[in-house]
């Protein structure tokens, strides 16, 4: 009979249990690994066959099969080499492994010729996945020890070499939980990121930058070159609310995938990318051969930065459309088809008009060339930028302004107040969001109850900017959002005001 | 009638021959068709007088009078024709009564113009509105003031349709319900920008649009010269409400002034150089445009209405709202309120400097 051998496979951003059957039949020596494997997975027989020299023990000289059931699904990597050489040495009898706990066991990591284990990317959204199965152990290398063993109540089994693997199934070892060294301290990187108070001179729009944070709104900063717009949004980490346990592994376990997980420790801040405009539209959304996660996905449950928004190419840009609305992006590739969660908060910049300066003296560019570099942001995607503020220059003529008046600490306080009373109304009711931006129209019609003289303020301003459905339910969110701020039950005139003073891009084109 | 447009045009679109030679033709031998029916010689004789050497010289420069009058049809002509009935577009001649006083007393003038839509009687007065543009807030209101105060004294408003105070003056002029002709250096066959296609046809429906130029000639350089000569010779009056020293609205001044109709100037700062040229037009001997009801201040702010606190305060200088709440202090709502409504009531605009602008309303 066939032994079986635990082991875990990715897809998307999740693992899924994998069993690794090895059979040795009658027939000449060769060994056929079957089950969608790509030629890392082919390649394993000779890494097997030169590692069980190497430990001393015989390589069976009959035909060996492997089969990585299910079957169906492609696999790639070679952190499936462990399984299948402990599946072989059980199978050939050289290897006797605990009776007891044996199925409890699960194996991921690639062999050497030396014998020893190589770590891989993406062992933390496994050893989710094993938890969730119940499994008691999970071998890995040593090298993804510290981030497999994120995962509480889930004993990680470190190893460095095959022939400790060997041992310790046949209870000649005993190896103790891998412990991870500590987390460091979350804030302690907050505070060198810098303080709202180093900004001078936008107290006007820093209220703003809390309610895009508290209501999860998209927000585009307009100004001159060297206004604070790129300063403003770098700072805004530091207003961010923290994540939630769920949170944190799901954010891990995308950059685990992406092997962008620092020093093994969990993302426990929340993300803030920052990507270059020269990007492809690949790099933003997830691509290449093996579809991996791209940008958008490493953004989520965080933020995306896209400063000198005119810049990025027209397709790069475009391609946003979809993430932006559905909060997932599917990538396929002829290897695989990927699913990837992308819940994030778009946050960019722009100059008003080519040459940077529009609304001052030194502006040089006609009317023409304004409209056409801003024609470069095509309107569903500023339809779906819910707040477009302009960032006045800085009037140093006061004097007195040479420090800002508003700090992180208190806008943050902001944000998590208003998150706090969306969470508390959203969970009272059973709606399954946490934030007015994911609102559909029925919880909008729910919670977005406008008076008669906001409905009708609301609907001149609709008719007269022409807008879309989408940005008149995107300021009735916003609203809300600056309604839950002042803690007020319902939506006030002030409040409504404010929404509407959010849309400065669409509105000065009005003008225009 | 028909007939004798196709000659017209025929003449207009003739080639090797300058317009003043057009114009000596014109009047030595009457009418176009007389002129299209005549010989060489009797063309050479009333260009030349008597003298046979003026055929000499003519050769000199590669061209034959004999040999390309020989050649002379109608196929041009007609296809312009063709192409106006088809896009509804109408030919003035020097001859129609809308057209020939402007003929007749400017001797650059063009035989033949187009327009679309319909001329007014032309005892009513016309006057230009043109300027930058990329226009500041302070042109915007005045443009819009100025504007409002000719279609109530029943004036006709002309200016060229382009971006900024030209497109705002003609906005101005139908939300007021007044009439307005538009200027093109085109052809009719589209509009000059084409993003005020839709404006045009707007103007078209109560005013005219019109140019010098035939179905099909596109705008080149030359051609908005020639567009502005037209309007500065079409108007009584040119209002220049702002313009920076080398500018077209400055040439349409400048040629408003050769044929001595009243031009006026909007004054604005010294150090605006987007007023630049206006300002030198009124050290030049341009009248200065006042307009009294754009004096804001003294007695007629009443201190109880936040919009007239906000009017006077943007008057000075545009402000952020941090700003403006602490010069009207009336405190974060009614501020935010009042802004709203006017903004709506198009009387301020929120601007990418991040600060509020009066623009028109008063």
């Amino acid at each position: 009979m066939a032994s079986v051998i635990r082991s875990l496979g990715i897809t998307g951003i999740s693992g899924y249990p994998l069993s690794v059957e090895v059979a040795i039949i009658a027939g000449l020596q060769t060994t056929t690994i079957v089950g969608l494997g790509d030629s890392a997975i082919k390649e394993a027989k000779d890494r097997m066959e030169a590692c069980t020299e190497e430990m001393g023990y015989a390589y069976p000289t009959k035909k060996v099969v492997v089969n990585l059931s299910p079957s169906d699904i492609k696999k790639r990597g070679a952190y499936l080499d462990l399984p299948m050489l402990i599946g072989m040495l059980v199978e050939s009898g050289q290897v006797k492994p605990r009776k007891k706990g044996w199925d409890e066991i699960a194996f991921v990591g690639g062999i050497s010729t030396t014998g020893s284990l190589v770590g891989f990317d993406g062992v933390l959204p496994m050893a989710i996945q094993a938890r969730k199965l119940g499994w008691k152990h999970l071998i890995v290398p040593l090298d993804c020890a510290d981030e497999a063993s994120l995962v509480t109540g889930l004993s990680i089994i470190a190893c460095s070499t095959v022939s400790q693997v060997v041992a310790y199934l046949e209870e000649r070892l005993h190896i103790p939980d891998h412990q991870r060294r500590p987390l460091a301290n979350e804030n302690k990187g907050r505070e060198k990121d810098g303080d709202y108070s180093d900004v001078v001179g936008h107290e006007e729009i820093l209220p703003y930058l809390a309610a895009a944070v508290a209501g999860n709104h998209n927000l585009l900063l307009v100004g001159v070159p060297g206004c604070g717009k790129s300063l403003m949004a770098k700072l805004l980490p530091t207003i961010l609310p923290p994540m939630s346990e769920e949170e944190i592994l799901e954010v891990s376990s995308i950059y685990s995938i992406a092997g962008e997980l620092d020093g093994h420790e969990l993302k426990s801040t929340r993300p803030f990318r920052s990507p270059h405009y020269n990007m492809s539209s690949h790099a933003l959304i997830g691509g290449g051969p093996y579809a991996k996660p791209g940008e958008v996905t490493l953004a989520h449950r965080g933020i995306l930065f896209l400063d000198e928004l005119p810049e990025f190419g027209r397709k790069t840009l475009e391609s946003l459309r979809l993430p932006l609305e559905d909060k997932k992006v599917t990538i396929s590739r002829v290897s695989q088809t990927n699913r990837y969660p992308s819940d994030f908060m778009l946050v960019a910049a722009m100059n008003p008009c080519p040459c940077g300066y529009a609304g001052t003296s030194k502006c040089e560019c006609t009317p023409y060339t304004i409209k056409t570099y801003r024609q470069r942001i095509s309107g569903p995607i500023l339809d779906r930028i819910d707040m477009q503020k302009y960032v006045g220059r800085v009037d140093f003529s006061d004097g007195h302004l040479m420090s800002g008046t508003i700090s992180s600490a208190s806008l943050r306080n902001t944000v998590m107040l208003t998150r706090e009373r969306q969470r508390h109304r959203f969970r009272k009711a059973g709606e399954g969001i946490t934030t007015n931006s994911e609102m559909n129209s029925t919880q909008m019609r729910k919670y977005c109850i406008l008076d008669d003289e906001c409905a009708a303020l609301l609907q001149k301003t609709y008719e007269r900017d022409s807008l879309s459905v989408r940005a008149r339910y995107k300021t009735i969110k916003l609203a809300r959002t600056f309604a839950d701020i002042q803690a007020s039950e319902r939506i006030q005139k002030t409040h409504l005001l404010k929404a509407l003073f959010s849309r400065d891009l669409e509105r000065e084109m009005r003008h225009a | 009638m028909h007939d004798t447009t196709l000659y017209w045009i025929w003449l207009s679109e003739l080639s090797g021959f300058s317009l003043r030679k057009k114009r000596t033709l014109l009047a030595s031998l009457g009418d176009p068709e007389q002129i299209f029916r005549a010989s060489a010689a009797t063309v050479d004789e009333a260009l030349h007088g008597t003298g046979s050497c003026s055929s000499a010289a003519e050769g000199a420069k590669g061209f034959s009078l004999k040999s390309s009058w020989k050649e002379r049809n109608l196929s041009i002509a007609e296809t312009i024709l063709a192409n106006n009935e088809k896009s509804s577009i109408k030919a003035l001649d020097a001859t129609s009564p809308y057209y020939r006083n402007i003929f007749s007393t400017d001797e650059k003038a063009p035989l033949v113009l187009y327009y679309r839509g319909r001329l007014c009687d032309p005892s009513i007065p016309v006057v230009g509105v043109v300027g930058s543009r990329a226009c500041t807030s302070y042109g915007r209101l005045v443009t819009k003031s100025a504007v409002s105060n000719l279609v109530g004294e029943g004036s006709i408003v002309a200016s060229g349709l382009s971006f900024g105070i030209d497109a705002l003056a003609h906005e101005t002029t139908l939300a007021c319900g007044g009439i307005t002709y538009a200027f093109l250096p085109c052809g009719l066959h589209k509009a000059q920008p084409a993003s005020h296609a839709d404006l045009m046809e707007r103007i078209a429906d109560t005013g005219a649009v019109i140019t010098p130029y035939a179905y099909g000639r596109e705008a080149l350089r030359f051609r908005f010269l020639g567009r502005n000569e037209l309007l500065a010779s079409w108007c009584n009056t040119l209002l220049v409400v702002e313009a920076s020293i080398k500018s077209g609205s400055m040439y349409t001044a400048r040629s408003a002034l050769s044929k001595s109709k009243q031009v006026l100037a909007v004054p604005n700062s010294l150090l605006e150089s987007k007023s630049s040229g206006t300002n030198l037009l009124l050290a030049e001997g341009a009248r200065a445009y006042i307009n009294d009801r754009l004096v804001v201040g003294e007695s007629t702010v009443s201190p109880c209405s936040g919009e007239q606190l906000v009017t006077t305060a943007l008057a000075s200088r545009p402000l952020s709202t941090i700003e403006l709440e602490a010069w009207v202090q009336i405190g974060n709502g009614p501020v935010m309120e009042c802004l709203a409504s006017m903004e709506l009531a198009g009387k301020v605009s929120y601007l990418s400097d991040g600060k509020w602008h009066l623009v028109g309303g008063l």
